[in-house]
């Protein structure tokens, strides 16, 4: 391996958030998945009984539904062997000081007060393990009306759009992981903007897993009404252990006439996490909903962001990052179905392997009977760092009218020689020629990052792109 | 949809379990899912409009019958989703009941 | 053999092995190793199970009849051969349950075999009149080291039919197909091209589709050797109540091997439904593979479906080059704009764009009397849905 070229990066390891922290909850959480523990996180949490009758059905939808065989291998996911809820504290804290010293320490080290404190945020979340632990949103906004709960309090206080919203855009049969994630989800952000607000900085939730072959499941919905703006920031990350944990989120997103949702994800767990999650938004007349999906971490994703775009003029926009290292299989991709007329959609995905890590891009569009003067563009870039990385495309184009038009284009490559060699001879090392190659291959992605994110994940590629060369 | 139409029994009434289905095929082989539930009857056609599925191997639940395989659910009435990923209607049929038999008009279909 | 059970879309618990690619086919030459689909699969899941009388569960006595004329030049030998042929084995393996039924039903197969170093002074020009009934049907064309050739294969009539020609090209020989499927319109037709390339070999396919009521045509390529070559052209016309689907898989098993995929259809009336499935797989370990795939359609009227599908799979870092396009849209309205403003009528001006986009396509037949019939073909479909 070559120096590290970057001062700012020494001292890290490959995976910087890689430490455990003391896990008394979560080494006494039982393991396996049943009725009984299905109706336990029910009454933990004294839910209404419609609640409860549903997600008893989505257990056994859960049962009878088969894994999927096509995209990652999942054949390596034990079930029995998952710890379904595990509850690290009882009280959500709303200030930093009420934390617990531990979980306190853990979202310390990532660097969260610090966002707040600088005022980066219009409110932060923070779920560790199966709950959220801390919650707080800038006064302003919760005057103008703007909701921004955890979904086990939502649920609580706001039952009446809880129940009309909740499993609307998924169902809980849509797929296995749907099923699992409405059998047994706890914590994820609920919010709502109301008509007309536009919230101007991001609302942000961290995610993190502390306990080996834990299963967050967390549920978020998002309703962004008439006119209204939000932009939604998560990241994730996730100790390395020696055996599996599974994150199996839902995420819904209604974004009314004219309204504009943005939703960026920078997923760092660690390597030995299946990410798979479902998530789907509903864009009404003229509303835009704009997905940016960071993959860097976790053992096999598997996410196709997607979009219904269901009024007149709305719009469905898919910026993604895939980086597969070494163990990794990044199985990503979007989905946009066009079903009313003018409506348009883009995507974007990059993805680079390296070290033998296979990034595959899945995607759909459709334009349906009726969505006349559709629009729709797709690119999908690929880069190649090694000979050993592997790189898949499945996009699926189905055109029902013929006043639309479509163009899909990929492309895969490798680091190109000629480059390299020019940055080299102008003194610089491999690795850092490498490196700057990579950046400047997902530049038009990073670009549409909050700033400090940006960073991070420039960062994060340059861990992911260490001991590359040579 | 008038009297005029041309009615064909599809079934027995004692054919369709209470609140459940039954799948049936007409003699041109297009097939029909018929639904029972809180004393009436309901005619769909018995292919899901998101995916190759018979929507009668789901659940009937509030006048809506389940895709098993993705989880839309169609208004039994208007064959209209619910939610997704299915976004298109599935045909529905008028039904009537002669005695022990299901009768089904099919030369039009409601969509 | 394999048995077809890991196909990607069975519906195992996960546990089972998963295949290592997606795309690669798991086919056999015996009928019972493919469960009957359910319309649900992967490799079934764009054609009407119902529209296939019967072929995908067969149970029936297949009782269809055809008259092949085929017409030689000096060369060529042509055959008439039994099932215990071993030719009729070397080739790829049928992917799907009803070219295995095919391979696993047909009476006797047709041989063409154009000797080494020979070229061919005119083409081969094979013509099947299908008159009715089920029939199943295996084809072979060998072209041995340094032979060049183009075969015609005009298919017309109506029938319900299902086979697979085999296509063996040897070192450093050039074959050229041509085949145009003119059935008439209730006529159901399933068949695979397995196409073997040797070392310096070139195959180009051009596929013409313009009748039947469900043509499913699904083109096979594998390499035996560097140097290798294969360009898969594709032309369709999909009208009222079409179903044509076309589905390529070129496999880059060794280094240093070409590809090239082009599809163009047009499709206009009622519930015309054009699938193409481009599949290329790029193995592990190899080097300076050079592949592109292309697929365009143009949908004239509505009530249309369109299912593009560019699937790639690289299990390698050093392409030459890799990449696919896939675009649909109607007729350009500037295209139209600027011949209507030269005082040209529409209808008149819609042939002309229509007659561009499938030209550079229809010159790839390397004979003027059959592009000139093609193009015919074409209009005349145009015309009949304006």
């Amino acid at each position: 391996m070559t120096s590290i070229a970057h001062p700012e990066l020494e001292g890290l390891g490959t995976y910087e958030y890689g430490w455990a922290d003391s896990d008394e909850a979560g080494a006494t959480a039982r393991r396996g998945l049943n009725e009984e523990v299905v109706r336990d996180i029910s009454d933990k949490k004294d839910e209404p009984e419609w609640m409860t009758k549903l997600r008893l059905k989505s257990l056994r939808l859960f049962d009878k539904k088969p894994m999927p065989t096509w995209g990652a291998d999942l054949s390596n996911i034990d079930f029995d062997n998952i710890k379904y809820f595990v509850r690290s504290t009882e009280e959500q804290a709303t200030s930093w000081e009420d934390l617990p010293e531990d979980i306190k320490n853990t979202y310390d080290k990532l660097g969260i007060p610090e966002a707040e404190k600088q005022r980066l945020v219009a409110g932060v979340a923070a779920q560790y393990e199966s709950e959220v632990v801390y919650h707080q949103i800038r006064e302003d906004l919760e005057e103008q009306g703007v909701l921004f709960l955890d979904t086990d309090t939502a649920l609580k206080e706001h039952p009446e759009i809880f129940e009309e919203y909740f499993g609307s855009v998924i169902p809980p049969g849509d797929n296995k992981f749907s099923a699992l994630n409405t059998a047994v989800w706890s914590g994820g952000s609920f919010i709502y903007v109301p008509k007309n607000v536009h919230v101007e900085i991001p609302l942000q939730a961290y995610f993190r897993i502390n306990t080996e072959n834990m299963g967050q499941f967390e549920r978020t919905l998002i309703i962004v009404d008439e006119g209204a703006y939000v932009h939604y920031v998560e990241g994730c990350t996730a100790p390395i252990y020696k055996s599996d944990s599974l994150h199996s989120a839902v995420v819904e997103i209604i974004v009314k006439k004219n309204a504009r949702c943005r939703y960026t994800t920078i997923q760092n767990w660690s390597n030995n996490v299946f990410n798979l999650v479902t998530k789907r938004a509903v864009a009404e007349e003229g509303a835009t909903m704009e997905w940016i999906d960071g993959n860097i971490g976790s053992q096999v994703t598997m996410k196709y962001p997607a979009v219904y775009l269901m009024g007149e003029h709305a719009k469905g926009e898919t910026l993604s990052i895939a980086f597969a290292s070494e163990g990794q299989h990044q199985d990503t991709g979007s989905k946009m179905v066009h079903c009313a007329p003018n409506t348009s959609s883009k995507v974007v995905s990059k993805s680079v392997a390296r070290g033998g890590g296979r990034s595959s891009y899945r995607g759909l569009i459709q334009v349906q009977e009726g969505a006349h003067l559709a629009k729709s563009s797709v690119e999908c870039d690929a880069l190649l760092i090694d000979t050993v990385s592997r790189s898949d495309t499945y996009p699926y184009n189905d055109m029902r009218e013929d006043d639309t038009e479509l163009a899909h284009e990929a492309t895969v490559s490798k680091v190109s020689e000629d480059q390299l060699f020019y940055l080299m001879s102008r003194g610089m090392e491999e690795e850092e020629a490498m490196g700057m190659i990579v950046r400047g291959f997902v530049e038009p992605i990073a670009r549409e990052l909050p700033m400090e994110y940006a960073l991070e994940l420039n960062r994060l590629i340059e861990l992911q792109m260490e001991g590359a060369v040579g | 949809m008038s009297e005029s139409g041309r009615w064909v029994k599809l079934a027995e009434l004692d054919e369709i379990p209470e609140e459940g289905t039954l799948g049936v095929e007409t003699d041109d082989e297009t097939p029909i899912a018929l639904v029972r539930t809180e004393g009436e009857v309901f005619a769909v056609r018995d292919v899901c409009s998101h995916a190759e599925v018979a929507l009668s191997e789901g659940e009937v639940e509030d006048g809506t019958i389940e895709c098993w395989l993705h989880g839309s659910c169609f208004d039994l009435r208007s064959g209209s989703p619910i939610n997704p990923p299915a976004t298109k209607p599935v045909p529905t049929y008028d039904v009537k009941i002669d005695g022990d038999d299901v009768l089904v008009s099919l030369d039009e279909e409601n969509s | 053999m394999t048995s077809p059970s890991t196909e990607p879309k069975a519906h195992s618990h996960g546990l089972g092995e998963i295949p290592f690619s997606k795309l690669a086919t798991h086919g056999s030459f015996d009928v019972n190793d493919f469960p009957v689909p359910n319309g649900r699969e992967e490799e079934w899941r764009f054609t009407p199970l119902r529209r296939l009388k019967g072929l995908h569960d067969f149970k029936g006595e297949a009782d269809g009849v055809d008259r092949l004329d085929v017409d030689a030049p000096e060369g060529v030998t042509v055959e008439k051969v039994g099932r215990d042929d071993e030719r009729l084995r070397t080739a790829g393996l049928p992917a799907d349950r009803v070219t295995a039924q095919a391979h696993s039903a047909f009476e006797e197969a047709t041989v063409l075999t154009v000797a080494k170093g020979t070229a061919l002074e005119r083409p081969v020009t094979i013509e099947r009149q299908a008159q009715g009934g089920t029939r199943f049907d295996q084809y072979l064309i060998e072209l041995e080291p340094m032979a060049e050739a183009v075969v015609v294969l005009k298919q017309t009539g109506t029938g319900v039919r299902a086979g697979n020609l085999d296509l063996h090209v040897g070192e450093g020989a050039r074959l050229t197909l041509v085949s145009v499927q003119d059935w008439e319109q209730d006529a159901v037709d399933v068949t695979q091209h397995n196409a073997q390339v040797e070392k310096d070999g070139t195959f180009k396919s051009i596929v013409v589709t313009l009748g039947g009521d469900l043509v499913r045509l699904s083109p096979k390529v594998a390499y035996k050797d560097r140097g290798a070559n294969a360009e898969l052209h594709g032309l369709y016309f999909t009208g009222d109540g079409q179903h044509h689907e076309h589905r390529s898989l070129i496999d880059h098993n060794l280094s240093s091997t070409r590809s090239r995929v082009e599809y163009k259809g047009a499709l206009s009336g009622k519930d015309a439904h054009a699938v193409w499935i481009g599949d290329v797989i790029i193995g592990e370990g190899t080097s300076g593979t050079d592949s592109y795939e292309l697929n365009r359609n143009l949908q004239l009227t509505d009530d249309t479906r369109v299912d593009s599908v560019p699937n790639l799979e690289i299990f390698t870092g050093e392409v030459e080059g890799a990449g696919h396009a896939s675009a649909s849209g109607r007729l350009d309205d500037i295209h139209l704009f600027y011949l209507r403003s030269r005082g040209i009528p529409e209808e008149e001006a819609r042939r002309l764009v229509i007659r561009g986009y499938f030209l550079e396509l229809i010159n790839r037949i390397p004979i003027e009397e059959l592009r000139d019939e093609i193009m015919g073909k074409v209009e005349q479909k145009l015309a009949s849905h304006e």
